[in-house]
């Protein structure tokens, strides 16, 4: 019985992810310690765990087949939300993203990205259709079921979230079949564009390991040149696209490189997380001990910098813990991935192994200095009700494709 | 062909699955090697930046300590003043606050708003320490991000009475001069402070983990002054430099036995600050007060004693010019008509050494050590720097830089029978809850002179004002012991015609001096520029006023050695005058020129006085006879004819001896030093071959 429990439910993913809800409560507690504008955030965060709970369980026990049948209607569902909120949403911080629901918030981009990977799984995994990424009309097919809910999102405009959709088509393409040098030709404008942005000098080194990289597919001269053209092109227009940023985000991308030219303004959420996360040292202040987060240095902590806490007043050990379940977490998922042959389900668990890790990469790179602040939560552990339920369902069908691992449909 | 895909599909997912491990594996890392740096080799760094962020320290004043005159007058006290502060960053209406302030302060509304407008700063003073007037106009002001603070500043309770010495404080309240500045530190106290967090929104609270820190108040401190004696002194001496027309003055009164100093106050009109304490900051050339070392030299060195007579060249000689013409006078006299030419012969026979040594015994060119910031050494060459005439215009009080105090204190120590006393005007530091922290008692320097050469000196000062040239600082009843002193003030490297240091030093009562007071009165302009005239009647009013407050006898125990009966007459009294060894020509001109009746028996040329006698001629005058002996001085003193006997009390054993011997009278010495006593008395007349009885005793013990 035991034995059979472990063959359909995996306690690994389920207990990594709860204790990084547990993790991230305590962490919401503190940060909310003493904060009566936010001391109800603890309650809903907990709440919303506990529902989680049945989310999970209830998406878990759902037959495959009716999740990949309903992925186009969740699609289109979110995609409806996702124009309603423009019109009917509230507007915080310059972003209409948020629809208010009884004193919850809901943040419809939040579901877009388990609808958005649901619709490009089950569109490639459509055994009728049998579409083929590598044949232009699909891989057409394919980004634009990505860009509706990134054009959808920009309206809001709400920039780091589009960023994920962008994101996890790679993973989810490659893993679909795109072969390498196709991945290649899609990467290729993007390093040029970040390299453009860094400087000259890495503009001109991208483009020289670009040229080389064609040089080892040895695809034919007209294909090379273009996509080489295409890649110098986008690193050109890098700064166009960064100067019709909004003047948040230039703000926050310029921090990014040297936090201390704006210490109390655009750098000053990175300045005062470092000394949060580097003053914890490594064991850490203690619980409700951390200076920084008791203190309210860091702005609406609980949200992006919840990490911060874990930090300070766990240490390094604690940041370390909070690494490795992510870590487990993660390639749980893209073992499942590999082991589940459901197309379906597998496609989804890369979708949402690459959601997971772009979101943890970007934040603690954020809290670390090392990526600009774009508003990109921790899963799990970050407060919002709208973000941990999403979560839990990406988790929900996590653990369903580990239970019907074995079975094709 | 489904078949054969899957089989390419699982071939390629295993190749695919392990890019994917791989390139998040790498990803991983770089986050946790990042964190590690972060949190692991970087901490301290942060540590450090978050505990300067969040700590911070407010200060707990303490209350300065209060400063009392000798009868525990609070000279000083605190007053508690209101400032205005505001956090920029925090004011909602920046412009209304402007208008307030510049309605009320009557500035302009810009100021306020350029301050309101600072940047990157979360205070700025908008009014520091209000007048009183405005205090109620401001008592409701109340907006977001103004900050009302309290603020300690010092007031003067008497009227700035005594402003010079106690000094003031900056905005800050540390000590700018004066004693608040020589005992800032025991005034401060210590302030106390309370640790606060400051958060993230600039809000501050207690920290809990470190306890408060509660402020030590500053020290009391009681000086020597004495607020009415300052009164006076700073009211006299105002009226007498606006009566001379002067530019300035100073004036300082010291207690004689214990060198506290009573009262002490300036007056710099010349562009100087008013504030300074010029009685030791500022230096002049004495001119005739300066006498006082050469005349205390020579009698201490027994040179000569009051009646010996001086060549005084008819009141010219090398350049300096005497305003008396007389061909001689006796040392009395030249004390008493402040002769310069006298003065001179006496230092020349001291010599540059002695001179020297007994300047630099009376204080002159080395600090006193009064505990008040700012003290200066003055200027007194050494015998080697002195060019040949030198000594001739520093006996004079020329070449040679002092302060008042330097003077004053010469003059306190003659007074106090020749023992130095080191003049100081803290008296008591009491810890705030009145404990006793230390006590300054009177402390000896040195003895300059024997108590019999300082009483010999007090009592030519005595003729000085009696006879002399200090008249107008006579008062009824009270023997004054004084000197006057006339320099002229060096203007632009040249000695002034115009310009004047005018003073005076005095002390009583001169049978037991307790107080000493000097008046010196800079560039007096309204005519009279002599000490004697301009300086002697201050100080007139002065003692005046004090004897009518004090009756004199608090200032210390009485001393029972009024003893000494001072005499007073500037006549040349021919009972005491002492003409022997004398050059017999110059004995006969002075005593021509004195109108003193007298027979020389002897050779009246190229001849010295050996001896001298004092008779009645038949018609009932006295007269004085003269013996010389000449070259012919084989011609021995008729030793079978009587001879009185002198007075000897006072004189070194050598010039006893050598009186005795001219005498031919036989004697006995017991002892060493000065003659103490004496058998017979003087004026017996002694038989033949009597042996007369001389004691003596080492100077300094009596």
């Amino acid at each position: 019985m035991q034995a059979k429990v472990f063959e359909r439910f995996n306690f690994v993913v389920f207990l990594s992810a709860f204790a990084l809800i547990a993790f991230g409560l305590v962490a919401i507690y503190s940060a909310t310690f003493g904060n009566e504008l936010v001391s109800g955030n603890f309650t809903k965060q907990l709440i919303s765990a506990c529902i989680g709970i049945i989310v999970v369980l209830a998406i878990m026990y759902t037959p495959p087949k009716y999740l990949a049948m309903s992925s186009y209607l969740i699609y289109g569902l979110v995609m409806i939300l996702l124009i309603a909120v423009i019109i009917l949403g509230k507007k915080i911080k310059g972003q209409t993203s948020w629809f208010s629901v009884g004193g919850f918030g809901v943040q419809p981009s939040e579901f877009a990205k388990v609808a958005t990977v649901m619709a490009l799984a089950y569109f490639l995994s459509n055994k009728n259709k049998e579409a083929d990424v590598t044949k232009l009309r699909d891989f057409m097919y394919a980004v634009a079921i990505c860009l509706v809910p990134v054009a959808l999102i920009m309206l809001q405009p709400d920039m780091g979230t589009t960023l994920v959709f962008l994101f996890l088509l790679l993973p989810v393409l490659y893993w679909a079949g795109m072969p390498n040098y196709i991945m290649f030709f899609i990467v290729a404008p993007a390093i040029t564009a970040v390299c453009a942005f860094l400087g000259t000098w890495y503009f001109v080194a991208a483009v020289i390991f670009i040229v080389a990289m064609m040089m080892v597919f040895k695809k034919n001269i007209l294909v090379s040149v273009i996509v080489v053209c295409i890649a110098i092109a986008s690193g050109f227009s890098v700064n166009m696209v960064y100067s019709k940023l909004q003047p948040y985000q230039q703000k926050r991308i310029q921090s990014m490189f040297d936090p201390e030219s704006d210490p109390l303004g655009a750098g000053y959420n990175v300045i005062q997380s470092k000394i949060a996360i580097g003053s914890g040292g490594l064991s850490g202040k203690g619980f409700l001990q951390g200076t920084q987060t008791q203190l309210k240095y860091i702005p609406e902590q609980w949200t992006d910098f919840i990490f911060c806490m874990v930090g300070e007043e766990f240490g390094f050990v604690g940041s370390i813990a909070v690494v490795l379940l992510f870590l487990i977490l993660i390639w749980q998922t893209i073992h499942i991935a590999f082991i589940c042959k459901n197309q379906f389900l597998s496609i989804c668990c890369i979708g949402f192994a690459t959601i997971f890790s772009f979101h943890i990469l970007i934040n603690l790179g954020m809290i670390m200095g090392i990526m600009p602040v774009i508003g990109i939560p921790l899963p799990f552990m970050s407060y919002g009700v709208s973000f941990l339920l999403s979560n839990l369902i990406m988790l929900g069908i996590i653990l369903n494709a580990f239970r019907n691992r074995k079975e094709y449909v | 062909m489904r078949e054969r895909t899957n089989t390419n599909i699982k071939a390629n997912t295993e190749r695919r699955i392990t890019i994917f491990m791989a390139v998040f594996a790498l990803l991983f890392l770089v986050i946790l090697y990042k964190l590690f740096t972060i949190q692991v080799i970087d901490a301290a760094r942060y540590q450090l930046a978050a505990k300067k962020q969040y700590e911070s320290k407010i200060s707990l004043k303490s209350s300065r300590g209060i400063i009392f005159d000798r009868k525990m007058n609070s000279l000083v006290s605190n007053i508690v003043m209101y400032s205005f502060a505001a956090d920029p960053n925090m004011v909602d209406n920046k412009d209304s606050v402007a208008q307030v302030f510049a309605d009320i302060f009557k500035k302009d509304k810009s100021y306020y708003l350029d301050k309101l407008n600072s940047k990157n700063t979360s205070f700025v003073w908008l009014e520091r320490r209000i007048d009183p007037k405005f205090e109620a106009q401001v008592k409701d002001i109340s907006f977001s991000g103004v900050i009302k603070l309290n603020e300690p500043n010092r007031i003067f309770n008497y009227d700035k009475l005594s402003s010079q010495i106690v000094g003031y404080t900056n905005i800050d309240n540390n000590g700018l001069s004066g004693i608040e500045l020589e005992l800032n530190e025991m005034l401060s106290g210590k302030e106390g402070y309370v640790v606060m967090q400051k958060d993230g929104l600039g809000r501050k609270r207690p920290a809990v983990e470190y306890p408060r820190q509660e402020p030590v108040d500053g020290n009391n401190v009681i000086l020597t002054v004495d607020m009415n004696l300052q009164k006076i002194a700073e009211e006299e001496l105002t009226a007498g430099v606006e009566a001379n027309n002067s530019t300035g003055g100073k004036v300082i009164v010291m207690n004689v036995k214990t060198g506290e100093i009573l009262a002490m106050h300036s007056i710099n009109n010349d562009g100087s600050s008013q504030d300074k304490i010029a009685e030791i900051t500022d230096l002049y050339e004495p001119g005739s007060t300066f006498k006082i070392v050469t005349g205390a030299a020579a009698l201490e060195e027994n040179m000569l004693s009051k009646f010996d007579v001086i060549n005084t060249y008819g009141g010219e000689y090398m350049n300096i010019k005497d305003s008396h013409k007389s061909s001689s006078m006796t040392f009395q006299q030249v004390i008493e008509q402040s002769s310069n030419i006298g003065t001179i012969q006496v230092a020349n026979r001291l010599g540059r050494e002695r001179f020297y040594k007994y300047a630099r015994d009376f204080g002159f060119g080395i600090t006193t050590g009064l505990d008040l910031p700012g003290e200066v050494k003055g200027r007194l060459k050494k015998p080697v720097e002195f060019s040949p005439v030198s000594l001739n215009y520093m006996a004079i009080g020329y070449e040679v830089l002092v302060t008042a105090l330097q003077m004053t204190n010469a003059y306190a120590c003659v007074a106090n029978g020749g023992m130095m006393m080191k003049p100081y005007i803290i008296k008591k530091i009491l810890a705030p809850d009145g404990t006793l922290l230390k006590e300054y008692k009177p402390v000896e320097i040195r003895n300059v002179i024997s108590k019999t050469t300082a009483k010999a000196l007090t009592e030519l000062f005595v003729g000085v004002v009696e006879n002399g040239t200090g008249k107008d600082a006579r008062i009824e009843n009270i023997k004054i012991a004084g000197k006057t002193g006339t320099s002229q003030k060096m203007v632009e490297g040249k000695y002034s015609k115009s310009k004047y240091t005018s003073s005076f030093m005095g002390y009583f009562p001169a049978e037991n001096p307790q107080i000493v007071i000097a008046v010196i009165i800079d560039a007096p302009g309204a005519g009279e520029y002599y000490g004697g005239k301009v300086s002697a009647p201050i100080f007139k009013k002065i003692a005046e006023r004090i004897i009518n407050l004090t009756g004199l006898h608090e200032f210390s125990a009485p001393e029972n050695n009024a003893d000494i009966v001072l005499t007073s007459n500037s006549k040349v009294d021919n009972t005491s005058l002492n003409l022997v060894n004398f050059d017999i020509s110059d004995a006969i001109r002075f005593l021509n020129e004195n109108e003193i009746p007298f027979e020389v028996e002897g050779a009246r040329k190229n001849a010295i006085v050996v001896s001298q006698e004092q008779f009645t001629d038949e018609k009932g005058n006295r007269k004085i006879k003269l013996v010389t002996a000449g070259a012919n001085q084989d011609d021995k003193l008729n030793k079978d004819s009587h001879v009185k006997m002198p007075e000897l009390r006072g004189m070194s054993v050598r010039k006893c001896i050598k009186v005795m011997s001219t005498l031919g009278i036989d004697y006995k010495v017991n002892g060493c030093g000065k003659v103490t006593a004496q058998v017979p008395e003087a004026g017996t007349q002694l038989a033949k071959n009597q042996q007369v009885i001389i004691n003596c005793d080492p100077p300094g013990k009596f």
